[in-house]
């Protein structure tokens, strides 16, 4: 079992501040997006320390642009730290995307092509951010909805290049494993089979709209059969890993979310009772 | 890394397209029956307008209210298309909008429409300043009287000061209380800013008399200063009384982080509030 298995999370929202600071959830840990809490002050500080003393952390971000051909951002990286200095998560993610160029930002998550070029630009600009931050880092597979024509090898086999020669560690969201595979027609099992247990740190759930010809990655609906399924598969292979939901949109009261969150505890509990029976006494 | 290289060329052209600027990026797409490349990339650009156009709405609610559909959708559109988002913070992506709304052709003609968006941004600005131990009137009282006369003032980071030349705030109060707003009204009015103790942003109008003393002391102008400088404005017999009602509600609606008399700081951190 991994040392660094933190329990079942949920992503924490505004929406949740006061009720979580009063009902005190029986939540393990919580991820709160890094570019939420740049700010000075005020309550959503306020909420983050409070929530703080009593739930583990951790630090997602959504505007690294770690595979942008720009410089890397210091100024960035350096709010960053500081916030990381201030909340000491278990470990800090971002995404194996880019999100804007020559100082423009797209506030999306851009596919990159998967080529040896973009492997050999990102193993450095992670290692950077490594160095910088000192702590653990996690890189984040997205959805997408383009792939370009010059891709050398299939996103699965990028990513784990990435993850392999810079260091870092995985955060596999299953969603979006499932969304691209629609997308791009792949097999997602395949996806799931190729990634070597030994990166994977974190789990992201979410839901999605589905369009039939197309997928789009919304986070504004509840985790989805499949979702469920692929999520069943990826605990037989990689067993207790650190699993939370991502809800960004139409966001419910936070009870649903407990419901949700106990529907993956069940699924966990049941593959873990065969693969890993003492752990199950302690979920 | 280099200009040439086939990264970069692909990031500058998935850029462009998302800006609308062009779609040389098409070709380096792989479509299939289903779905094309142009309607693959098309996903990411209606993302991109929808994502800055939610923001522009939470922001600020109130003016999408009073300018109603239409004119919000071409505030936006009108908007997006001249700011590209140069922050990776979406937080400050609207902090260009009254200088927008100032500038752009249509909007000037109604100069009140950038005035809302500025009242709406200093809330915004009030919400999540920095945090400081706020003093209070016994800190005040505790101040030996013959340090009073250097007496000087630190407000508090979340006290914005709006100063208007248009019926504003009311049109924003009555859209709040879902009332009809005011028509637009040319009239002088100063407003103060804060985040009270509760961490909720309130605001209220201030007499001249107030402007005056808040602008000294902002500039760092100790007591005797400013009471000379109200004296011309006040009976001087009632000058003293006046500054002193005046400090005490200042401290007491959480404005004032630090009294100073120049030869002692009051018992006040100058620190920010303690963190975990
Ligand atoms: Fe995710």
């Amino acid at each position: 079992m991994s040392d660094h298995f933190l329990g079942f999370g949920l992503g924490l929202r505004t929406q949740h501040f006061a009720d979580v600071l009063e009902t005190r959830p029986n939540v393990d840990w919580f991820e709160v997006i890094s570019e939420n809490f740049m700010v000075a002050g005020g309550k959503p500080k306020y909420f983050l320390h409070a929530i703080r003393e009593h739930y583990p952390m951790v630090m997602h971000g959504v505007s690294m642009s770690i595979g942008s051909t720009d410089p890397l951002d210091i100024e960035y990286l350096t709010k960053l730290k500081k916030l990381a200095n201030e909340i000491q998560p278990q470990w800090i993610s971002d995404h194996l995307c880019w999100t804007g160029l020559e100082g423009i930002n797209s506030h999306d998550l851009l596919p990159m092509p998967y080529t040896e070029e973009a492997i050999q630009h990102i193993v450095e600009r992670v290692q950077q951010v490594q160095d910088f931050l000192g702590r653990p880092f996690l890189l984040e597979n997205v959805s997408s909805y383009i792939s370009y024509t010059e891709s050398e090898m299939s996103e699965w086999d990028f990513y784990s290049e990435v993850v392999k020669r810079s260091g870092c560690l995985m955060l596999l969201d299953i969603n979006n494993i499932y969304v691209s595979s629609r997308n791009h027609h792949f097999n997602a099992e395949d996806y799931l089979n190729s990634i070597d247990p030994k990166y994977v740190r974190q789990f992201h759930l979410a839901g999605h709209s589905d369009f039939t010809d197309y997928v789009i990655d919304t986070h504004d609906h509840d985790i989805p059969d499949p979702v469920w399924e692929l999520y069943q598969k990826a605990c037989r292979r990689f067993g207790p890993i650190s699993t939370m939901i991502e809800r960004d949109d139409n966001i419910p009261p936070l009870n649903d979310l407990l419901l949700e969150l106990e529907k993956a505890k069940s699924i966990a509990q049941d593959v873990f009772s065969n693969t890993h029976p003492q752990m199950v006494e302690t979920l | 890394m280099s200009d040439r290289t086939t990264l970069r060329i692909r990031q500058k052209m998935m850029m462009r397209f998302l800006l609308g600027n062009g779609d040389e990026i098409a070709p380096h797409i792989k479509g299939d029956d289903k779905v094309s490349a142009q309607d693959r990339l098309s996903i990411y650009k209606n993302a991109y307008r929808l994502r800055l156009r939610e923001v522009i709405d939470t922001d600020h609610p109130i003016l999408g209210i009073y300018l109603g559909d239409d004119l919000f959708d071409k505030m936006v559109d009108g908007y997006i298309d001249h700011n590209p988002s140069h922050n990776r913070s979406l937080r400050q992506f609207c902090d260009a909008l009254p200088a927008y709304l100032k500038e752009e052709p249509f909007f000037s003609q109604h100069l009140q429409i950038s005035e809302l968006a500025r009242f709406e941004r200093l809330l915004l600005s009030a919400f999540d300043a920095e945090d400081r131990k706020i003093a209070t009137q016994d800190d005040l009282q505790q101040l030996p009287t013959e340090e009073w006369l250097d007496l000087n003032i630190r407000f508090h980071p979340s006290l914005q000061i709006f100063t208007t030349s248009w019926n504003v705030v009311e049109t924003w109060q009555a859209i709040k209380g879902e009332t009809p707003p005011p028509p637009p009204l040319e009239q002088n009015n100063c407003w103060v800013l804060w985040r009270n103790n509760e961490r909720l942003t309130e605001f209220r109008s201030i007499t001249s008399l107030e402007q005056i003393m808040l602008h000294c002391f902002l500039r760092g102008d100790s007591l005797s200063v400013v009471a000379d400088q109200i004296i011309e404005h006040v009976e001087e017999a009632l000058a003293p009384q006046t500054l002193l009602s005046t400090l005490n509600l200042w401290l007491e609606l959480g404005w004032v982080q630090q009294l100073s008399s120049g030869k002692q700081v009051t018992n006040l951190e100058a620190m920010p509030n303690k963190q975990p």
